[in-house]
């Protein structure tokens, strides 16, 4: 009984080592030169882009099997669209209420390669408190550590993610009239580039 | 007694034919030296090839849009599909240029003339309205 236990204890070690090897966690390096994410919105007067490299967050990603998971989180008071005035309304209850609650933040639970860097990708995405779930399509680029990246600053490998998707406001509970009205369009599109390092 | 102010209406009424074609012509105007244009944001080489994009002009902010730069060194010289412009992002922010729309400028010309054109109809209803009877 006692062989028994020790080999079963042995293979779970096994098998969570082999997966600790397998799949490993990337932090999201929060600097300008590498992370950013643009938001862009469509309304009658002008088209504008917000952004902010205020992105922190970690990817799992396991090279041998190309699948993983992540969690992304955005700090939406940050979002600068150019104009001071119009940073103060975004952050305010008429709009996103990033005043009061700031946090953007994206869980992926499903990640299926479909070509090379190319992923497709299940999540949830998280905003004034509302979850609902989002589909996308990602690549991730692997680099491993040289005299490049070293240059950077980076210690271990480097990871490039990527992904585009648009956002419905409403389903977010963002109805300013302006909406309603089709002054200003209810969908904005999110581009996300991230780079993110194994040490 | 309204007959007395017909002078005012008819000066009104052409007032906002001036208006109107006067938004047009100052509209044309301000966006005759507008292109289609990306700004981007230029990338270090290395930084590039972490994303595999060693072969762009850099990173897009936002999609193209119709603008209106008059400072030439805003601009890329590189060049895209269908005359498409590339704008240096950082050049913008450092000299404090926000690039005005095509969009911005119709959207404005088309008030002050629906407005206008608004006006001098009423004024012109109001003229002929206020003849005095034989």
């Amino acid at each position: 009984m006692k062989k028994v236990m020790f080999a079963s204890a042995v293979v779970a070690l096994t098998v969570a080592a082999i997966a600790q090897a397998q799949s490993s966690a990337w932090k999201i390096v929060a600097d300008e030169r590498f992370s950013v994410m643009t938001v862009e919105n469509k309304t009658d007067i002008e088209n504008f882009t917000g952004r902010t490299s205020k992105i922190t967050g970690t990817i799992n990603f396991d090279a041998a099997a190309k699948t993983g998971s992540g969690t992304i989180i955005v700090d939406g008071t940050s979002i600068d669209t150019g104009v001071a005035l119009r940073n103060e309304h975004m952050r305010s209850a008429d709009w996103f209420n990033f005043d009061k609650d700031g946090m953007i933040k994206f869980v992926a639970s499903s990640v299926r390669n479909t070509s090379g860097n190319n992923y497709a990708v299940v999540g949830e995405l998280t905003m004034k408190g509302i979850t609902k779930r989002l589909t996308t399509t990602a690549t991730l680029k692997i680099t491993n550590a040289n005299e490049v990246t070293k240059s950077m600053g980076f210690a271990g490998n480097v990871a490039a993610l990527s992904t585009k998707f648009k956002v419905k406001l409403s389903d977010f509970g963002v109805k300013h009239p302006a909406i309603g009205a089709g002054r200003v369009n209810d969908s904005v599109e999110i581009t996300l580039a991230v780079v993110a390092t194994d040490k | 007694m309204i007959s007395r102010l017909r002078p005012v209406f008819l000066t009104l009424a052409i007032l906002g034919v001036i208006v109107l074609m006067a938004s047009f012509i100052v509209s044309s105007v301000i966006t005759r030296n507008a292109v289609l244009a990306q700004r981007i944001e230029i990338q270090e080489a290395g930084v590039a090839a972490l994303f595999g994009a060693e072969n762009e002009v850099g990173k897009p902010i936002g999609s193209a849009q119709s603008l209106i730069i008059n400072d030439e060194k805003a601009f890329l010289e590189k060049t895209g599909e269908n005359g498409l412009r590339y704008v240096n992002d950082k050049y913008l922010k450092d000299n404090n240029i926000y690039p005005l729309q095509q969009l911005t400028v119709e959207f404005f010309r088309n008030v002050i003339a629906f407005i206008a054109g608004l006006g001098a109809t009423v004024m012109f209803g109001l003229w002929r309205f206020a003849k005095p009877k034989a």
